[in-house]
């Protein structure tokens, strides 16, 4: 069993800062071995398993323009609560970051567990954006 | 993860050949603003190269820099590669048309003048017409030639244009758009001290005629290097030959680099932070 | 009469990015021997006289973006480009003629752009077309 699951996102940069919004403009996919939902959209739904390494990776689709990624939350059980880690970075967000951990043991099974992840392209006042409907889920 | 750098050469082609330097006719532009270039759209460019390394010291991602160059006064590079080509059998058929027409009017005029005065109108009809021939004639053959660094003159097949796209005739010389400038090489203090490694692509993508150069940096070498590119400009001579100068330009870049950290931690990967 | 070339480079991820072309965009000209000035900022200053054709284009840093000129605003006494494309591309450029030398000063333009794939139009008013006295 592969114990490294990659979550690839490409993002149409020019699109989502033309329309300042990410969502329609973004791809994730992974190679999960058990089979996720929702690839190719900003939805995906990734099936691991406790132990398991996950690690977010993002791409501009034309390839040239600086992308990273910014932040990663979890959003917690009660609606607005957000806990994990802020990016330890500057506020800038860099791509010295790197956007992996272990799968917990104490994953509740079969719950889709939603996070926010927010790029940054460019750097201005449109430059954050974040989408909040990819997931985890524990099979 | 690889980033790659684009470092765009605008160069005024008419100035860089008639003073003979690339030296105030170039400008250089780069995607790396906000992430440390400084003098962009100067002459004095230093590309900002943020490289990262793992806790083993191995470098992390790779950096890439792609050159572009360009000509103000040429035609803009967006433009299909096959662009030429049409026009020009387009803009030869409406010559023969006009060829035609031209003829018509010969034999037509032969006709009304015919016994009436048959020395002067005719012969002005007759002559006036024969030079327009010419000059049509003029233009539908002058497809422009290009000189090689070795002197031979090869003919492209392809008409001279003006900035509009429409052909220029020799009385309009100089209204000719420019091809666009090639870099040959790259070398100088970045390239022997390895600190890039540069080399030509083919490209798919036909904004930059196929071909590009490109080149992959070691950002463990840390520190601002000069590197020298060998750029070729072409100029028009007046019977239409596209005669080739190589010229020389140096930019820098600055190589700087820090180490990866974990984004959920800051420090070693953990378990995510999922409650 | 001159041919005069007025070239801008759009730096559209910074601009889309920071809501401004303000610069993010370098415009640069052929005419910098008789005297433009201001080459690879977003004020250019294009030096031209009477009877000058000015042909504006417009290039993408990223150049798979798109970029074009979607209108120039200029006081008609002294030039009114046109839009105009390449015979048989989707690839358009504006082109005017000096109808008279340029008051000292200069004539100021705007130049309006269509950015990859957003509505509104970007603009940017500091380049300007100056004369000998200027």
């Amino acid at each position: 069993m592969s114990t490294h699951i990659n979550i690839i996102t490409a993002v149409d940069v020019v699109a989502a800062l033309s329309e300042r919004t990410l969502y329609e403009n973004i791809y994730l996919m992974d190679n999960s071995p058990f089979h996720s939902k929702g690839q190719g959209t900003a939805s995906l739904a990734t099936s691991c398993q406790p132990g398991q390494v996950i690690q977010w990776i993002v791409y501009a689709l034309d390839l040239q323009t600086p992308v990273v990624i910014k932040k990663i939350v979890f959003l917690g059980a009660s609606s607005d609560a957000e806990n994990g880690a802020q990016s330890a970075s500057e506020c800038m967000g860099s791509d010295l970051d790197v956007w992996n951990g272990v799968v917990p043991v104490n994953m509740i099974p079969g719950a889709l567990r939603h996070y926010r992840m927010e790029l940054q392209m460019g750097v201005g006042q449109n430059s954050a954006m974040s989408v909040a409907t990819p997931s985890l889920k524990r099979v | 993860m690889s980033q790659q750098h684009a470092i765009i050469l605008m160069i005024d082609i008419q100035a860089a050949i008639n003073a003979g330097t690339l030296t105030e006719n170039t400008y250089l532009i780069d995607n790396m603003k906000s992430h440390g270039s400084v003098g962009n759209g100067t002459a004095n460019l230093i590309t900002a190269v943020n490289g990262a390394y793992w806790f083993d010291g191995s470098q992390a991602g790779e950096a890439v820099l792609n050159w572009l160059p360009y000509g103000i006064g040429a035609l803009p590079p967006t433009l299909p590669r096959t662009f030429r080509v049409p026009k020009s059998t387009v803009a030869n058929a409406e010559k023969i048309n006009s060829l035609a027409e031209k003829l018509k009017t010969i034999s037509e005029t032969k006709e009304s003048v015919s016994d009436k005065k048959p020395g002067d109108q005719k012969t002005n009809a007759v002559a006036n017409i024969a030079e327009q021939l010419k000059r049509i004639m003029e233009g539908a053959s002058g497809t422009c030639k290009i000189q090689d660094m070795r002197g031979k003159v090869k003919d492209v097949g392809l008409k001279v244009m003006d900035m509009t796209g429409k052909e220029v005739n020799s009385d309009n010389i100089s209204e000719a758009s420019y091809i666009m400038p090639i870099i040959t090489s790259i070398t100088g203090e970045a390239v022997d001290k390895g600190v890039m490694f540069p080399a030509q692509y083919g490209s798919p993508d036909l904004v930059t005629d196929g071909w590009y150069w490109s080149a992959s940096v070691d950002t463990n070498k840390t520190g601002t290097f000069a590197y020298t590119m060998h750029i070729q400009i072409y100029a028009l001579s007046a019977n239409k030959t596209w005669v080739p100068k190589d010229m020389t330009y140096t930019s820098h870049i600055n190589v700087t680099h820090a180490p990866k950290r974990n984004g959920f931690t800051g420090g070693a990967m953990q378990a995510l932070p999922i409650s | 009469m001159k041919a005069i070339a007025i070239v801008s480079v759009v730096d559209i991820v910074e601009a889309l990015a920071k809501e401004t072309l303000s610069n993010n965009i370098y415009l640069m000209d052929n005419n910098k021997s008789n005297g433009s000035l201001g080459l690879g900022t977003d004020a250019l200053k294009t030096m031209v006289k009477k009877g000058d054709k000015i042909i504006w284009t417009t290039l993408a840093l990223e150049c798979e973006a798109f970029a074009s000129i979607s209108d120039i605003l200029i006081d008609k006494e002294y030039c009114e480009p046109k839009e105009q494309v390449y015979e048989g591309t989707d690839i358009n450029y504006w082109v005017g003629t000096m109808k008279q030398d340029p008051k000292p000063g200069g004539v100021p333009y705007n130049l309006r752009f269509t950015l990859g794939n957003r509505v509104e139009k970007m603009s940017i008013s500091s380049p300007s077309l100056i004369g000998r006295h200027s």
